[in-house]
């Protein structure tokens, strides 16, 4: 016993009055809310309402509104929230593992940098990089606004956006003494873990597009 | 997992995911904790709730891909194994059945899952 259009569009709305909004997690708990539905039917030979409330009871503890510090300004059923904090997760690591590595990397080599080169251009460099990236994520945050559909990937770009937004302006070592990369011929390692760990991190943001692209192109080709 | 074993179940609900994905080819949510409950004879009960964060959590961790098919008036998501999360479940596999063998030894030796 299939559903029909009409009581999928129910199950849809009450979804969204639950704040699921984001298409890669909406179509799967409509599609598991939707076989519960027929399920109970079936089995239990009730109609389309009694077997809406068993399958709303089930998923109550999964719709709760989730707030964190991260996640302040919006409000988030807990399914939604759980997944977003996975996805973070898995940046956070590869950033900070990618980091790690350059940075080791620096502090092998920093006696040998200082002493066969000058390396009073680093500063300019980083600081100029960072507006070269910021273009960059720039130009994605646009294209993936103009998408015009909610998803995981999305909503976890525009949050990472808008700190990145700010650090490359706010800490840019062009003017800002704090996270310098040099100084006074020195390599500092402080420095230039803070410029690896934002470079890397913003590597998150070419993957963050390509998997929202990839949901909205599997979406089109098969949409409703 | 709702029932009084679950604590036990816990910890091997990836392994059990990926073990039905590997036989399976694809397989949809609703349709793995139908099967689980069909293997285990109704003894373990998938909820919604541990469910979809394990895979959504094994896609985080690209062990995972996913298809999306439209069945029935409505999208249904589809998750497949990649490459990564083939070989990774010959590890878990492996990791589980020694798990279960040192239990065994543990509580009862002169019993066999072979």
């Amino acid at each position: 016993m299939s559903l029909t259009k009409e009581q999928i569009q129910d199950i849809e709305l009450y979804l969204e009055q639950k704040k699921l909004f984001v298409l890669d997690v909406k179509i799967e708990v409509l599609d598991h809310f939707a076989n519960g539905i027929e399920q109970s039917m079936k089995v239990e030979k009730i109609g389309f309402l009694d077997a809406f409330e068993i399958e709303r009871i089930k998923w109550e503890n999964d719709f709760n509104i989730y707030t964190s510090f991260l996640f302040t300004h919006n409000e988030l059923p807990k399914i939604v929230a759980k997944k977003w904090k996975k996805e973070e997760k898995k940046i956070l690591v590869n950033s900070l593992f990618f980091t790690g590595l350059v940075t080791f990397l620096v502090v092998l080599f920093k006696t040998s940098l200082e002493t066969k080169m000058d390396v009073s251009f680093l500063n300019k460099i980083i600081g100029y990089g960072y507006f070269i990236y910021l273009v960059f994520i720039a130009i994605l945050n646009f294209k993936i606004t103009n998408t015009g559909k909610s998803t995981t990937y999305r909503n976890l770009f525009k949050i990472n956006f808008s700190g990145v937004f700010i650090w490359f302006f706010v800490f840019n070592p062009l003017w800002l003494n704090t996270f310098q990369v040099e100084s006074n011929g020195n390599v500092l390692s402080y420095g230039v873990f803070m410029s690896a760990f934002v470079f890397c991190f913003s590597f998150s943001f070419l993957i963050l597009y390509k998997k929202h692209k990839h949901v909205i192109k599997s979406l089109t080709a098969r949409s409703l | 997992m709702s029932m009084g074993n679950s604590k036990l179940y816990k910890g091997s609900l990836n392994t059990i995911i990926l073990k039905l994905l590997d036989e399976r080819g694809k397989m949809y949510g609703y349709e793995i904790t139908q099967k689980v409950k069909e293997l285990t004879k109704g003894e373990l009960n998938i909820t919604e709730g541990a469910l979809y964060p394990a895979l959504h959590k094994l896609e985080a961790e690209g062990l995972l891909d996913v298809e999306i098919a439209k069945v029935d008036n409505r999208l249904r998501k589809y998750y497949k194994l990649t490459e990564a999360g083939e070989k990774e479940t010959v590890n878990r596999l492996q990791e589980l059945e020694e798990f279960i063998r040192s239990m065994q030894n543990l509580v009862n030796p002169n019993w066999s899952i072979e």
